[in-house]
């Protein structure tokens, strides 16, 4: 499978009240009322009103659901988010333009947690989205709308505005490509894998592979190109700072570390993905199969991920048991759990096995927010009073990915 | 540029470096020399005139044993009168007594007199597992003997500790880990990192994880219930099911509390009547029908049936999402306290 994927550097937008998307010179130009119509265009919602974001100014975007990087596919098969925008064909091969610096923001009131961005102040270190330019959707919900059709219609939005802002790249030159090709490695490489694991445990806790929420997944195989076409789309809207949302789906860094060491340290043998299931039963059930999976590419050693908090650490124990007791070694990326204070345990499950662990944090650290000039995505922050533009102290768990478990950010726990 | 003050230093010993006696003087009482003694005087020379040893407060390793807050309060009492900088107790090495006292010495100058303390003991002695948690200790080895190889890492750290100068990682100071876990930004992003451990293990070259594991306790069961079908059982969960409106604020996530509501008169949990606020899950199968999570129905059928004797009269309820691993313990404890005032007999725990 070949992937070409044209990169455009954006440095700048303008939000206009009109007009298609314009790119010229690393500047794009955004009309607020075409956006919205495409992003409303299949999806119930009436209304979807466009905000623009810019890295620095000191502002705050609110009940964050998702975000999402401006992809379209230029030629091969398929569209991007395919499932969602167009069939469920196997997406990661042909052309695909990405505009890099841009990130579409779905905000919402589901789920039940606060999750926010802070740009351009004080706390925005703790965004892992803070130094992108964000075009923030709020769309109200339709009367008598059930949380689910309301879910389903704000993720279309926000893929159909990704996919349309990306459609002002369709005819122009990228800045740089990339080729993303797996070619033959010297077979005495070693040949890792990634069990990639998502998180489907219900409605406004899904995740979706070419459309289909994974919640009965049977761990399969996955092509790494396939995810730079959005085959992985996410609907999980759990406590913000764990969450993987789309766009780090689509840039999964584990996947772009692996790719670039392929053939010079290692054989990138393949991508395991499976979900995070609810029941103990289920959970074994993945663990066993993944690790099947993983004797049947005949891993020597597999980087494991995870989405989620709590229950999600015994997926990640029960795998990394399963790999391990096959003669597949393990690597686990994890955020913690350690209190305000830093002295609780950092993981609620353990295997002897799980000596090779990555921190990303722990979530529990309180961080101060500076106030800010301007708050997009709502009124007034969940479960904080007082004026959502304030500066205030509040858990890391609050800051939208900010511990996300693929890895994506530099930050991690170490003892004191 | 003017040049700081010398730091005053107060020692704290036990009898034998006090040079009162072995351990046939393990029993004196606390005491007080003016200036350096036993390894204060090394302590005083590395310092080069940064500090002055003003005193060593000493107390026989059985006495503090034998007597731990009265002692410690006349140990610290004497220390106070010193006026330290910073204090610097031992070094205990592995003897068994005195690095448990050297730590409670240095927690309560910390905490009564607001004075920095550091003490040095071998990291197997019971002073830093019992009582050492958040202190400053230099790991050093069993012996007494290397007395020489310690005292430059304790002179270096007191002069530190007594000029306010906040101290870095442990690995990088030069003191034991203190369990509490810090965020601080690495060089490269977790997956990179994930990357190449990866293929550090799989060349069997070393490398360090970056988590550790927790212990857990191992606690015997309960001994089974001897007649079921007399027993009083109660229903206890972290399923978050509430009156409708949760009048009590119980938290969808870091739950702060458990809470007692009556089932008295009731057959079945409705949504009219009850709710669930727990927010790790899809609260809605919950809603539509709160005895999925808190089967009262069933419970209600055994009692009927004579399965079981009586179903207690209160649930008890907290959510389990994130929730503070040492809170929730103590939430346990609480309930279990409750419950076997109440003469309950088992309880059926239902998981989310």
């Amino acid at each position: 499978m070949r992937l070409e994927l044209g990169r455009f550097s954006i440095r700048e937008v303008v939000l206009l009240p009109a007009g298609p998307p314009r790119l010229e010179g690393g500047i794009l130009q955004v009309g607020a009322a075409d956006l919205a119509a495409a992003a409303e265009r299949a999806s119930g919602l009436r209304g979807v009103q466009v905000d623009l974001v810019r890295p620095t100014e000191p502002a705050r975007i609110i009940h964050v659901l998702d975000a999402v990087q401006p992809r379209v596919k230029v030629s091969g098969p398929g569209t991007v988010f395919p499932g969602f925008l167009g069939p469920a064909v196997t997406a990661g091969s042909g052309r695909t333009h990405v505009l890099d610096g841009l990130a579409v923001v779905e905000t919402g009131l589901l789920g039940i947690h606060e999750g926010l961005i802070q740009t351009g102040s004080s706390g925005a270190e703790w965004s892992p989205f803070s130094s992108l330019f964000h075009l923030v959707l709020t769309a109200p919900r339709p009367e008598g709308m059930t949380d689910r059709e309301y879910d389903h219609g704000l993720r279309m939005a926000g893929l159909q505005a990704a996919a349309y802002l990306a459609e002002s790249t369709r005819h122009l030159e990228p800045d740089c490509t990339e080729v993303w090709e797996l070619g033959p490695a010297d077979p005495a490489l070693p040949r890792v894998g990634y069990l990639y694991f998502l998180q489907s445990q219900g409605d406004t806790r899904d995740t979706f592979l070419y459309g289909m929420p994974v919640r009965d997944l049977i761990p399969t195989l996955l092509h790494p190109n396939e995810i730079l076409d959005g085959a992985i789309v996410s609907g999980d809207y759990v406590i913000a700072s764990q969450k993987n949302p789309t766009y780090i789906h689509q840039n999964n860094p584990v996947i772009a570390e692996l790719r670039a060491r392929h053939g010079r340290d290692l054989c990138f043998a393949g991508v395991i993905v499976a979900n995070e299931h609810g029941t103990m039963a289920d959970k074994v059930r993945a663990a066993e199969y993944a690790a099947k999976l993983g004797r049947l590419l005949n891993l020597h050693g597999v980087v494991i991920s995870k989405e989620g908090g709590g229950n999600a650490y015994t997926d990640l124990m029960l795998a990394c048991t399963a790999f391990e007791e096959s003669g597949i070694r393990t690597v686990l990326i994890v955020n913690e759990l350690a209190g305000p204070e830093g002295d609780l345990p950092s993981l609620p499950d353990a295997t002897r096995h799980a000596d090779a662990i990555i921190s990303v944090g722990n979530n529990d650290a309180v961080v101060p927010l500076a106030p800010v000039a301007r708050v997009v995505g709502g009124e007034a922050l969940r479960g904080i009073p007082g004026p959502a533009t304030a500066g205030f102290a509040c858990p890391l768990g609050l800051l939208y990915a900010a511990t996300n478990q693929i890895g994506w950010t530099r930050l991690r726990a170490v003892e004191w | 540029m003017r040049v700081a003050e010398p730091l005053r230093v107060v020692c704290y010993v036990n009898q034998f470096f006090a040079g009162i006696g072995g351990e046939e003087k393990a029993d004196t009482g606390p005491g007080v020399r003016e200036g350096p003694a036993g390894p204060g005087l090394l302590l005083e020379r590395l310092l080069a005139g940064a500090g002055t040893v003003v005193a060593t407060v000493y107390c026989g390793d059985n006495y503090m044993a034998g007597h731990p807050a009265e002692a410690v309060a006349a140990v610290v009492d004497r220390i106070a009168g010193f006026r330290p900088d910073v204090v610097v107790a031992g070094p205990a090495f592995n003897a068994g007594r005195y690095g448990p006292a050297c730590a409670r010495v240095c927690r309560a100058v910390q905490e009564r007199l607001g004075v920095p303390a550091l003490t040095a003991m071998a990291p197997q002695n019971p002073g830093v597992e019992l009582e050492g948690r958040g202190l400053i200790v230099v790991p050093t080895g069993d012996s007494a003997a290397q007395m020489g190889k310690v005292m430059p890492k304790v002179a270096e750290l007191a002069v530190k500790l007594g000029r306010r100068v906040p101290l870095g990682p442990p690995a990088v100071e030069g003191y034991l880990p203190r369990g509490v876990r810090r965020n601080e930004w690495a060089p490269e992003p977790g997956a990179r990192r994930a990357v190449a451990m990866l293929l550090e293990k799989l060349a069997g070259r070393p490398y360090v994880s970056e988590v550790p594991l927790p212990r857990f306790d191992r606690v015997p069961p309960a001994p089974p219930v001897a007649d079921v079908r007399r027993a009083t059982i109660a229903l206890v969960t972290e399923g978050g099911v509430v009156p409708r409106g949760n009048p009590d604020r119980l938290e969808a996530a870091r739950a702060s509390k458990w809470l007692k509501y009556p089932l008295a008169g009731l057959a079945d949990l409705t949504p009219a009547t009850h709710e669930v606020v727990h927010g790790g899950m899809d609260r809605a199968p919950g809603n539509a029908d709160p005895d999925r999570i808190l089967p009262l129905d069933a419970m209600r059928r055994l009692e009927a049936e004579g399965v079981v004797g009586r179903l207690y009269g209160y649930y008890y309820v907290t959510t389990g999402n994130n929730t503070d691993m040492a809170a929730a313990a103590r939430y346990g404890r609480e309930i279990a306290a409750d419950l076997l005032a109440a003469e309950v007999t088992a309880v059926v725990l239902p998981s989310t």
